[in-house]
């Protein structure tokens, strides 16, 4: 089906999300972040929690997991 | 669709899940700011769509078939299927495409079982 076109068409491709939604999802990972930190403050799950981002599954100055 | 079908390691199909997104999908007939849509401005949105789509995918060889969902219900909603000539191709999509964005959204793509789209039905 042949149709005119009064103007060229844009491409979808590589069009980037809106700056609002990324920063949507920095501000998610931000709150992420902070819950993460909370859990530095609550014992055993804490440990848990912290055992991917710290490596050895050490918390600094946190009592060993009973 | 809500059951879990398999997905080969490699097909000459790919899926696009998702990716045409109607300028009515929210409500049928009007846009998302509740202003009536001309049917033809629907129409023509759509060609434009399968025109920038068979073009970029046409870059990784020959298409044998190219199948875009446009309905409203939520079954399958805007998936495409692209069927190449060879299983080459859909593989050189697949790398090309993966991570890359599509009107802002990202754009997710795995390779499909369908091979015969006259036989293309949930099972």
């Amino acid at each position: 089906r042949s149709r005119s076109k009064s103007s060229k068409r844009v491409s979808g491709f590589d069009m980037a999300p809106p700056a609002s939604a990324i920063l949507a999802g920095a501000a998610a990972a931000a709150v992420t972040a902070v819950w993460k930190v909370r859990t530095k403050m609550h014992g055993v799950i804490l440990l848990i929690c912290t055992r991917k981002d710290q490596g050895n599954g050490q918390v600094p100055g946190a009592t060993p997991a009973i | 669709c809500s059951r879990l079908h398999t997905k080969p390691s490699v097909s000459p199909t790919l899926l696009l899940s998702n990716m045409y997104q109607r300028p009515d999908m929210i409500t049928p007939g009007v846009d998302a700011q509740g202003n009536p849509i001309d049917p033809r401005k629907i129409q023509d949105h759509f060609e434009d769509f399968y025109e920038d789509l068979f073009e970029e995918l046409n870059k990784y060889g020959e298409i044998e078939s190219l199948n875009v969902c446009d309905n409203l219900a939520d079954h399958m909603v805007g998936n495409v299927y692209v069927q190449f000539r060879e299983e080459e191709y859909a593989a050189k999509a697949l790398k090309n495409l993966s991570g890359r964005y599509y009107a802002g959204r990202p754009i997710i793509v795995d390779f499909s079982p369908v091979t015969d789209f006259r036989e293309a039905t949930c099972r």
